[in-house]
């Protein structure tokens, strides 16, 4: 996982640039969240409601952590993992970016289940991170397919 | 004889080589199975992955209970006699005060209710160390069209506070929650609830019907959220707000902590709490 592979531009840009893009996307969302909830607060969605349904529900809750702090660990971590590729063409990272990004989609797919039919509210900024996770995911599956793997030895 | 042969020209050594190294050479790797490659792996470890944490999210989450059905559940702890007053169970003498802001939709608040707060009345409230003071948080039924199940079973429960029974439709909603906004607190099932709790029907309709205590719900829940309550349940002891693990021996320790001691057993005497003083509900 450590064999170094030149990585396919896209658009005349290293695709880890575009990854990291994105997970400063989400890490940016994740973050406004975490801080709103820590501080007691319920974040602003102006003439879209549903955030503070959702805020004030149990469910936004995870083993007792605000689950927007997960989002900012695992922004955080992308981030880290598309920014070292970008540096290192190494290929394990990519893969690594995917299928972390994998996980987190299936939970925020949990999670989008449950503000549809259990609390029956949409916060628009949970579903703004949703999509750049879920846009995340499916760019590094685009990149992987798209990218020259290294010789098997 | 002997005869002189020429060396064999160096093409043709290299190609006799060539030949004999193709016959030791390896033969060449068979192609991986597509579910061996590297990302087939990763996808499947991360659906693995993915599954399991949402697995376990969902055994941590209280339980989603049946459907609502309108056969109602007795509670399993009864009110002590003589300390309730309105919304106030316990001594207003009582060193220490537990207020609770909760929505009887909340599952949390359920479990508070269900599982926490009896052995807590029966440790504290009932040896006059502390008393709970229950406050409406009734948000969960904000989007509801026309029945707000929150703001209804609130308002059910201050009727009941009318007959000096909070504390028992108290008990009777949580142990009848069925999920948010699922019918459980529809409303025959919700007079089924209080009828089962021992309330005079013909004032508890009239109550109802009255809709001041629907408005005063609304207006006490949004006067709170504005103070910086936002999320159900929450606890503050003697002012200061409970951050801990909504457990027995946690909320325990922290009543204790208030009281100056660290030991149920070294808990300074107090007089039973006998009848209550005058206190009003918040």
């Amino acid at each position: 996982m450590t064999r170094r592979v030149e990585a396919r531009k896209l658009l005349g840009v290293h695709p880890a640039l575009i990854l990291a893009a994105l997970d400063t996307v989400g890490l940016v969302v994740a973050s406004y969240l975490s801080i709103v909830e820590l501080s007691g607060g319920v974040p602003t969605c102006g003439i879209i409601e549903g955030c503070e349904e959702v805020a004030k529900s149990q469910y936004n809750n995870f083993a007792g952590i605000p689950v927007a702090l997960f989002g900012v660990l695992l922004s955080i971590t992308l981030l880290a993992l598309a920014l070292a590729w970008w540096r290192t063409n190494i290929y394990g990272l990519l893969l690594a970016h995917y299928a972390l990004s994998l996980v987190g989609v299936i939970f925020d797919g949990y999670f989008l289940f449950l503000q549809v039919f259990v609390i029956k509210a949409v916060c628009i900024w949970c579903l703004t991170y949703e999509m750049s996770l879920l846009l995340r995911f499916l760019f590094a599956a685009f990149v992987y397919y798209r990218q020259p793997k290294p010789e098997s030895t | 004889m002997t005869t002189n042969q020429a060396p064999a020209p160096r093409r043709n050594r290299r190609a006799a080589q060539r030949t004999t190294r193709a016959g030791t050479r390896r033969p060449p790797a068979k192609p991986r199975a597509v579910w061996q490659s590297p990302i087939a792996l990763l996808t499947g470890a991360a659906l693995l992955v993915g599954v399991a944490i949402v697995f376990f999210a969902v055994l941590s989450q209280p339980a989603a209970t049946a459907a609502p059905s309108d056969g109602i559940t007795p509670p399993t702890s009864s009110v002590p006699a003589g300390l309730a007053d309105g919304r106030t169970l316990g001594s207003a003498n009582a060193p220490v005060t537990i207020d609770i802001w909760a929505d009887f939709q909340c599952p949390y608040c359920g479990q508070l209710a269900r599982y926490v707060e009896p052995p807590i009345i029966d440790q504290f409230v009932t040896t006059g160390y502390a008393r709970l003071v229950f406050h409406d948080m009734a948000f969960l039924g904000e989007n509801s069209s026309n029945w707000n199940e929150s703001v209804e079973a609130a308002s059910a429960a201050r009727c009941a506070a009318d007959q000096g029974l909070f504390w028992q439709m108290h008990d009777w909603l949580f142990a009848n929650q069925n999920g948010e906004n699922e019918g459980a607190f529809a409303q025959q099932r919700l007079r089924s609830i209080a009828e089962a709790a021992g309330l005079d029907m013909t004032a508890y309709d009239s109550c109802m019907a009255a809709g001041d205590k629907q408005a005063s719900v609304k207006a006490d829940s949004s006067a709170d959220s504005a103070t910086g309550i936002h999320s159900t349940p929450t606890i503050k002891i003697n002012g200061v707000l409970y951050k801990d693990k909504l457990t027995t021996s946690d909320l325990g320790a922290a009543i204790m902590n208030a009281v100056g001691t660290s030991s149920p057993a070294a808990l300074p005497s107090l007089q039973p709490a006998s009848s209550p003083q005058a206190t009003s509900a918040p």
